[in-house]
């Protein structure tokens, strides 16, 4: 093995000339953005490119059982490691790991400094090879370019789903897949043509759910793994702009129910249970057989002035998809009313045996609450699991979603500054064990800091998404 | 003495020179403010997330292109010379093409003048700049074209005699530019307006109150809602609100800022009005709802009130996050380099994000003034703004309430009082007569409304209202 490591470094060493010997070494390890160093990553990740801040020139040398298999030299402080030679990289060191030595050049180090390897474990299982979100303005409240993207995992190809390029008073949001499938999708559109298009069996429809069943809007979804059915909540969604403070915006519901469209059918189903006023319920999940749904409900209050008094609770109900209806009985996964905070946002991994919810002091919105964190349930035995490692103690930690081997978990944090959306990536072993995780790689990692967007609503997907072209025509207004 | 002819291209190129050089006078003396708005209201960058943005609207490159002229706008006689190249770069190669081929093209050059009116009819509004592109695109590509094919053989094509009379040059080219010229300046008072708001906006942005009430007469307040608006907070600036907030037609406490209107306008104004009040929050919540309007989602002059926004709370992340992305464009070199100094200083500086354990928010003016009032009772700004507010919305109650309060502060121990609130003071006091103790209303305001009183009893509400147009009694009349 350790042979082939060698002849394989000389080939993927070759090319690489003029590597320098910084003149010190240090006994720690260089600050990178992102941080890299610990994480696992799956093993068709795209190249973990990073830089060091006011470095000027940068070598980096990834070595895998001592084998020192790739040099990158950098300028301004970045290494943007080439494709092909990462991907064979990972090959090499699937299961195992690749340190990771960075010496930089700067003007605290004119002579180069050398600085303690890091580590990257590298597992064996891959991850879904593409991820949907939404990328919107943070502050969100008007818009102008709004769009739904894809992006590669493996490479840095990200293109546009749809985007309201001729329709810019409409907003699109709230898009779903069946079971990471990419071959079917839902997405809002809102607007004066607007309503929730659906392409679904390769036939593209739009729907407006105010003018059938109980005539309410459609916010939150959740596709049915079976691809027959999906929940929705309908909620009545407000913003409320702070004056002082960090935390800008509140966003509340005055009102939110659960309803179930039937694609077959095209009918909207209602229990009554999930349909009062006193009761608010929102973000519908399934489980991955789908024979149970989440969702969070809380007692209705007067809003806004006694916003912190909304807690969510955690509950589930099951699902028959033979007759349509839901269980008697309701199971309260997580009781606000006895542990505090509020529960929104849960989600079952594709093993079905962990849920992952966002937890925050109060409220449904926890994207705009510093103090929002990541917390699961063992499903098995109904314990909370410790993924402290997951959150940032300052930040919002939020929307979440499972690869769809459950091993890899997505999510949405602000922790990068405080305003913007970014993606990460944890690794979750088969004993339940969360890793650290790692921010989405970017081909040129400043381009994390840079983007003027946030993103919204990541989502695994298998395959990448090619809606007709004709979907604008669905939600463009009428000329 | 030998008749000196000149040769086609050489009044081809005097002719474009004079174009150029008129329309530059035009855009940069008539349009100068405007072309700064320009820049304000476009983005560039370098960097990747912005050029594949514009893979995704329907202008495309032309309007890539576009953006990346208007940085230059920032010096309005750049942006002059780009508008007026663009205009004659079309007259130009038509002339080219004429001259190519045609038989005694001195005669036809008045053709080449054909393409101008059209084009100068689209241009001002054209705030991309991708229609001007793609005629700069076309116009290139067809006089290429004709000289590639003409080195081979010149073809010299003949037109009747009736298209090469003597008087056709310098008739027609005059009367297509004087065309063009009322196209630009006399056709659209859109045009004017755009202008006159975007000079306002320069003058609010380098604070120039003084300017800004020299701008804006009182009829322009009572006329523009945009100019009142202006006229208002630089009253505010100058402590002069209590004085003339009426006189410049003040009508209600929704006349401070433009609500639910997402023209870039007003919520420039917006932002700016929120920052001479230093509420930074709010300055941050319109900036990011103006970036929103331009076409990338960001404007050059949304990014730099963000930075600098960012920079007064000392949150180093997002000010080095903005002022990065500004440095990945081409003209912001040196305002750059102005604030780096400070935005090193605050690298380890913890931000300065005020705490309220009320929680007020930003929603409709009165409310959101109270709540910097409540904070800030000594704030003469604050009060006289919630104060005015209140004078306009007819509430003399909560005015009674709220003055008393703040007069803890402002006005003690018989401090003079502003005339409008005089004025309030004394017509409250009619109803209720308590609201006069503590104090002292200036004999002179006494007497001048005994005068209104004895007008309005003897049945000469007019005149009354003639003469005593500028104070609170005339509004508070006519308001009900």
């Amino acid at each position: 093995m350790r042979g082939l490591l060698i002849s394989l470094s000389i080939i993927l060493l070759s090319g690489c000339s003029s590597w320098e010997t910084p003149e010190s070494a240090a006994d720690s390890r260089s600050v990178i953005f992102p941080d890299y160093a610990e994480v696992t990553i799956p093993k068709n990740i795209a190249p973990l490119n990073f830089m060091v801040e006011g470095a000027d020139r940068i070598q980096a040398s990834f070595s895998h059982e001592g084998v020192e298999l790739i040099r990158v030299k950098g300028k301004e402080g970045i290494i943007q490691i080439p494709l092909k030679k990462w991907h064979g990289l990972l090959d090499l060191a699937k299961e195992g790991n690749i340190d990771v030595q960075v010496s930089v050049w700067s003007k605290e180090y004119p002579q180069g400094m050398a600085f303690q390897p890091f580590p990257i474990h590298v597992e064996d299982t891959g991850i879904d090879e593409w991820i949907a979100y939404r990328l919107i303005e943070p502050g969100y409240k008007s818009w102008r370019q709004i769009g739904l993207y894809q992006r590669n995992l493996s490479t840095f190809e990200e293109s546009a789903i749809v985007t309201n390029a001729t329709a810019n008073e409409t907003c699109l949001n709230c898009h779903h897949f069946p079971a990471y499938s990419s071959e079917s999708m839902m997405f809002h559109a809102r607007g004066a043509n607007g309503g929730t298009i659906l392409y679904h069996d390769g036939k593209l429809t739009k729907i407006n759910f105010n003018e059938i069943g109980p005539k309410k809007n459609t916010t939150y979804p959740a596709w049915h793994p079976e691809g027959r059915f999906i929940a929705f909540s309908s909620n009545t969604t407000r913003q409320t702009f702070y004056l002082h403070g960090h935390k800008p915006i509140e966003v509340y519901d005055y009102a939110s129910d659960i309803l179930l469209y039937d694609t077959q059918t095209s009918e909207v189903i209602t229990d009554p249970r999930f349909m009062t006023e006193e009761t608010l319920e929102s973000f519908p999940a399934w489980s991955p057989d789908g024979k149970e749904l989440y969702y969070v409900a809380a007692d209705a209050h007067k809003l806004p002035d006694e916003l912190e008094e909304m807690h969510y609770h955690l509950l589930k109900v099951q699902f028959d998809p033979q007759t349509r209806t839901f269980g008697e009985r309701i199971d309260t996964l997580y009781n606000a009313a006895v542990s505090g905070g509020s529960a929104s946002h849960p989600r079952v991994s594709a093993d079905g045996r962990y849920l992952l919810y966002t937890w925050a002091e109060y409220g449904t919105f926890p994207i705009w609450h510093e103090e929002a964190d990541l917390r699961m349930i063992d499903l098995e035995t109904m314990q909370h699991v410790d993924v402290s490692v997951w959150n940032d103690e300052d930040q919002a930690d939020s929307y979440h979603s499972w690869s769809s081997d459950g091993r890899w978990v997505m999510f949405g944090s602000r922790r990068a500054d405080g305003r913007y959306t970014h993606i990460y990536i944890a690794y979750l072993d088969e004993e339940g064990n969360p890793d650290k995780p790692f921010l989405l790689p970017q081909k040129d990692p400043r381009y994390n800091e840079w983007r003027l967007k946030s993103y919204n609503i990541p989502e695994f997907i298998k395959d990448k998404v090619e809606l007709p072209s004709s979907v604008v025509e669905l939600f463009e207004p009428v000329k | 003495m030998k008749n000196k002819v000149i040769k086609p291209g050489q009044l081809l190129a005097i002719a474009s020179l004079l174009l150029f050089c008129g329309m530059w006078a035009i855009w940069f003396f008539c349009y100068r403010y405007f072309l700064i708005w320009l820049e304000g209201f476009s983005f560039f960058s370098t960097l990747p997330d912005f050029s594949s943005l514009y893979r995704n609207i329907p202008e495309g490159f032309p309007a890539y292109a576009g953006a990346f002229l208007h940085q230059f706008y920032k010096f309005p006689a750049l942006g002059a010379a780009i508008q007026s190249f663009f205009a004659v770069w079309p007259v130009l190669c038509a002339g080219i093409v004429i001259i190519r081929l045609f038989k005694e093209p001195s005669r036809l050059l008045w053709m080449a003048f054909l393409p101008l009116p059209v084009f100068i009819y689209v241009q001002f509004w054209d705030i991309l700049l991708h229609r001007a592109v793609i005629w700069f695109v076309v116009s290139g590509v067809i006089m290429l074209i004709v000289l590639i094919v003409t080195m081979f053989r010149k073809p010299e094509w003949s037109l009747p005699g009736l298209f090469r009379m003597k008087w056709l040059n310098p008739a027609f080219m005059l009367a297509s530019v004087a065309v063009s010229v009322f196209f630009l300046v006399g056709l659209d008072p859109r045009n004017r307006e755009q202008e006159e708001l975007a000079h306002l906006e320069y003058l609010g942005e380098n604070r120039e109150w003084g300017e800004i009430l020299k701008e804006v007469s009182v009829k322009d307040a009572w006329e523009n809602e945009m100019k009142r608006r202006y006229a208002i907070l630089a009253l505010s600036e100058t402590g002069q609100l209590t004085e003339y907030a009426f006189v410049y037609g003040l009508k209600g406490s929704d006349g401070f800022i433009f609500y639910d209107n997402i023209n870039p306008l007003c919520l420039n104004y917006n932002a700016l009005f929120y920052q001479c009040l230093d509420m930074p929050n709010a300055v941050i919540h319109q900036a990011y709802q103006q970036g929103v309007q331009s076409v990338p989602g960001m404007g050059f002059s949304a990014l730099r009130r963000l930075a600098d926004t960012y920079l007064s709370l000392k949150d180093y992340t997002l000010a080095k996050k903005y002022i990065e992305i500004l440095s990945h464009s081409t003209c912001h070199g040196r305002w750059v380099k102005e604030r780096l100094p400070r935005l090193e200083a605050i690298r380890q500086a913890e931000p300065v994000y005020a705490h309220d354990e009320y929680k007020a928010t930003i929603s409709n003016f009165t409310h959101t003034i109270s709540s910097m009032v409540d904070r800030n009772p000594e704030n003469r700004k604050y009060a006289d703004l919630l104060l005015c507010s209140l004078l306009a919305d007819e509430e003399g109650d909560k005015f009674d309430k709220l003055f008393r309060y703040v007069a803890q502060w402002q006005y003690p121990n018989g401090t003079a009082l502003p005339r409008l609130y005089e004025e309030a003071l004394i017509l409250i006091a009619m109803v209720d007569p308590s609201v006069m103790e503590g104090f002292t209303v200036s004999d002179e305001t006494q007497q001048r409304f005994a005068d209104y009183v004895s007008l309005m009893n003897a049945g000469k509400a007019t005149l009354a209202l003639r003469k005593y147009a500028d104070t609170y009694w005339a509004y508070s009349y006519k308001a009900n």
